[in-house]
């Protein structure tokens, strides 16, 4: 009897051995698991990031106005935060900061395509580029309006061409636009023209639709675009030329909008700083004709753009006059340049 | 058969059993860490090709920037390039939204252009420097505003990690 029991404790801790062996190889078995699954969705990210970071390079490196990149970012979360230092392809590799980028805040669907455009700016100078990102689940519909549609075909141009962009009339067809992409998130555009209540009502009820509204000044390349928020608030931010309005349509509210202008704005006056410092160098070794102009840019930039418009510049701080008085001496710039280029004088820039 | 036999018997079964599934789960084991240790092997390659990749494209940056290049033709403008150094020198922190990613990621980069001919001079932007370095060079034009003539010339930028 006594060895009998003791065979079946025997038996007992065979049987134990073998569940808690099991239990070590399914819990190496799914850590490992785990453990690849997490590297292969970091390598996706970091494939992500390095395309991204190609198409700033060949942006750069292009003669053209635009350069385009479509990819696809299938299984990677890219979410996007100016205040936080830019695009996040996955938490654990932190931020690519490429510059002024402008977009919604989430551009991730699940399996999609993103959008990539560069563009040029700084109005009559050149001052970099901006980067415009959109993706399969973001649409952008227009509303028309008869007086502004040279505006509307210029923001239809610059907006990235695989982006789902889409000109609407009454409210009844913005509605029947937004159930068409049920799950996306949706950007109306109003040009020249304020919402009605019922407008802002009916589509501020809507799950991720957002509206803004563009208030072209005299000039149209110079106004103001208001973001409306959910609560019925809105603000009010200053653009200066085509390209930031519609940096201003793509991004996700006034606040992350005027981050990354700021940062164009920036580089604009690095740049300019960079001009004036130039032709002092230059001055020294022209004739007199052409120091008198040079003299003239050197005192425009220096003593009016760089501490009147561009010192501690924040677009949310400022206001249409201002951008205006920039805008214009800007222009005066430029035209400056082609009359040294008559006189066969270095040009400014 | 004697009980004992019988006893004796399965117990050798279940040892066998025992065995075999050690022997069996110990393989996947090992062959689950080669397999790792493999990946790890082939990842670290990846991270030390992707970091080459983010230096070549910091020099790319640099190469391609408006500070420094010509508007119109593809060259490099010296007096661009002496102005670009004299305020990067000055307000390092200025050019940050320049570089983007670059900048952040807490790079130094060496810039030198050495003009070759027909005019001649080396000029040289430091912004800091690091542990292991890898250079680039790049054979350029450069214009000079005030004689009107181009120059051949290489622009080395020393990236440091």
């Amino acid at each position: 009897m006594s060895s009998g029991r003791r065979a079946d404790a025997e038996t007992q801790i065979n049987w134990i051995f073998i569940l808690a062996g099991g239990a070590i190889f399914l819990f190496v078995i799914f850590k490992f698991i785990g453990v690849q699954r997490s590297s292969s969705e970091l390598a996706s990210a970091a494939a992500v990031r390095d395309r991204l970071e190609s198409a700033i390079l060949s942006s750069l490196s292009t003669s053209q106005l635009y350069f385009e990149d479509t990819m696809n970012v299938e299984d990677v979360r890219v979410r996007a935060s100016c205040e936080e230092g830019g695009i996040f392809v996955s938490e654990q590799l932190g931020p690519v900061d490429l510059g002024p980028v402008f977009c919604s805040a989430s551009l991730g669907s699940d399996s999609g395509n993103l959008f990539f455009k560069s563009v040029r700016w700084g109005g009559p100078i050149s001052a970099g580029s901006l980067i415009f990102l959109a993706s399969d689940a973001n649409s952008y519909l227009l509303v028309s309006n008869p007086g502004y549609d040279d505006m509307i075909s210029e923001v239809e141009k610059m907006l990235p061409k695989d982006a789902d962009v889409e000109r609407v009339g009454e409210l009844s067809t913005i509605l029947e636009s937004i159930n068409e992409r049920k799950g996306k998130i949706v950007r109306v555009a109003y040009f020249g023209e304020e919402p009605s209540d019922e407008q802002k009502e009916e589509l501020n009820n809507i799950k991720g639709v957002s509206l803004v509204e563009i208030q072209p000044g005299q000039d149209r390349m110079i106004g103001e675009v208001v973001f409306y928020n959910k609560t019925g608030d809105k603000k009010a931010v200053p653009y200066m030329g085509y390209e930031l309005l519609t940096a201003a349509i793509l991004s996700e509210n006034a606040e992350e909008y005027a981050c990354s202008a700021n940062k164009a704005f920036s580089r604009m006056a690095g740049i300019l700083n960079v001009t004036s410092k130039r032709l002092a160098l230059i001055q020294t070794s022209s004739s007199d004709e052409c120091k008198v102009f040079m003299g003239a840019v050197i005192k425009n930039i220096d003593e009016v753009i760089l501490p009147n418009y561009l010192s501690k510049f924040k677009i949310e701080e400022t206001d249409q006059t201002k951008i205006t008085g920039l805008y214009g001496n800007l222009t005066q710039l430029a035209s400056t340049n082609n009359m040294l280029e008559r006189l066969s004088c270095p040009t400014v820039y | 058969m004697s009980d004992s036999i019988l006893r004796r018997k399965g117990q050798g079964r279940m040892l066998e059993v025992v065995l075999a599934v050690v022997f069996f789960t110990a393989l996947i084991i090992f062959l689950i860490f080669f397999f790792s240790a493999n990946q790890r092997q082939s990842y670290a390659k990846q991270f030390e090709q992707s970091k080459n990749l983010q230096a070549s494209a910091l020099a790319q940056v640099i190469l391609n920037m408006p500070e420094i290049r010509c508007e119109v033709q593809n060259c490099i403008d010296i007096y661009k390039f002496l102005a670009f150094k004299e305020g990067v020198g000055s307000r390092k922190i200025f050019y940050s939204p320049a570089f983007g990613a670059y900048y952040t990621r807490k790079y130094a980069y060496n810039i030198t252009l050495q003009v070759i001919y027909p005019e001649k001079g080396t000029y040289t932007i430091q912004s800091g420097q690091g542990n292991s370095s890898t250079l680039f060079e790049f054979p350029v034009n450069v214009y000079n505003a005030t004689s009107e003539r181009y120059s051949f010339a290489m622009l080395s930028v020393r990236v440091y990690q």
